[in-house]
């Protein structure tokens, strides 16, 4: 192919290029994407939370099962009860919501809405949760570091407090961040909603 | 080439009028790097929002446009990198190229060889992609070296592989039809 005749090829591209008319994208479109991507964010709160249950599970049964005092085996027995109802709460809280398609408009704002709702209900759970499991960790740590059955250094001692501290702080700045970001999305939605309504 | 802001021109108007000279063009160039509709129009508002943010810092030091579609090419790359970790939209998949219209004197087929057009640029890989996409636009080699950050002579290399790539998909999708 000579030079010229790529050349003519080219200067047709940047007309029909340029030529193109960009497509606003309709609000009934804006809604069946909003839903189809926060169907995906919904399923990878599913799968988290099955990943971290089947992970956290067998290791809590086991240190319960080998737990050297009674109160370290309730503290991982109540760890792996707090893990499965954290899991169980998962499943039910997100049933009928996991869809990423539907049939109209109004079904498309209907299952928005009570996703945004299950999300602040998830949100609110998570404090339950975090606050249960730094219940039953206090108690553990207490138990381990001053029942008097074992002896333990200063070592271990800061170590134990600093890491139920970090863990605290961590999920504390997560949930936080998680309600921020419900808040921004449930600002999103309304927009959207009221284009389509208006 | 320098375009520094007009005398009583305030950031906000200053703007506004970089929107309405270069929105359409910023669309297109969009939609090269984005499938996703939705995507394109947060992109394209994303982009708009960091132009505003950067326009005091703007000396001058090339035209108002270089300075778009810079910022834009940085927002763009940006964009693609953050969803292709997430593995959301592999951009870089083959593109169905839309046929063809039958009637090359209709009105849509215009529009259509767009379409073909875009599809096509889509599937490049995303060296060849930003160039092409600026030169599509009409951007000088000088003017897309600067945007991407690359030599005029590395600008021409790239140019002519996406030409060669964009010559087989849009040839080989009209032998088909």
């Amino acid at each position: 192919m000579s030079r010229q005749h790529d050349d003519r090829d080219f200067q047709q591209w940047q007309q029909d290029w340029q030529a193109g008319q960009p497509r606003d994208i309709t609000t009934e479109e804006q809604i069946r994407h909003y839903v189809k991507r926060r169907s995906g964010l919904v399923w990878s709160f599913v799968v988290a939370d099955f990943t971290i249950g089947g992970i956290a599970l067998p290791i809590l049964v086991y240190l319960g099962v080998m737990a050297r005092s009674e109160v370290e085996r309730w503290a991982m027995f109540g760890l792996a009860y707090i893990t499965v109802a954290a899991v169980c709460f998962g499943w039910w809280n997100w049933r009928g919501v996991l869809r990423s398609s539907a049939a109209t408009t109004a079904e498309y704002l209907a299952v928005s809405a009570e996703r945004l709702r299950r999300m602040r209900m998830a949100w609110r759970i998570g404090w339950v949760v975090l606050a249960a499991e730094v219940i039953v960790f206090v108690i553990w740590i207490r138990d381990h570091l001053y029942s008097g059955v074992r002896v333990h250094d200063a070592g271990a001692e800061w170590f134990a407090w600093r890491w139920l501290a970090g863990f605290t702080l961590l999920a504390v700045a997560g949930l936080l961040w998680f309600s921020r970001w419900l808040h921004r999305d449930a600002e999103r939605f309304e927009a959207l909603r009221r284009e389509i309504d208006g | 080439m320098n375009q520094p802001a007009r005398p009583a021109e305030s950031r906000d108007d200053r703007c506004v009028r970089l929107l309405h000279e270069h929105d359409r063009a910023l669309r297109r160039m969009v939609a090269g790097y984005e499938r996703d509709p939705s995507r394109q129009q947060d992109l394209v508002q994303e982009i708009w929002l960091a132009v505003w943010q950067a326009l005091p810092r703007f000396r001058g030091d090339c035209s108002e446009r270089t300075f778009v579609f810079r910022i834009a090419h940085n927002r763009a790359v940006s964009h693609i990198d953050h969803w292709q970790r997430r593995r959301i939209d592999a951009l870089d998949d083959e593109v169905p190229l839309p046929a063809p219209h039958p009637d090359p004197e209709d009105a849509l087929s215009q529009q259509q060889r767009h379409e073909r057009l875009r599809a096509a640029v889509q599937s490049l890989p995303i060296g060849l992609r930003q160039v092409v996409v600026l030169t599509l636009e009409g951007l000088s080699h000088a003017e897309v070296a600067e945007v991407v950050g690359i030599s005029e002579n590395n600008v021409a290399v790239r140019l002519t592989r996406a030409r060669a790539a964009l010559s087989r998909k849009l040839g080989a999708r009209e032998d088909r039809s």
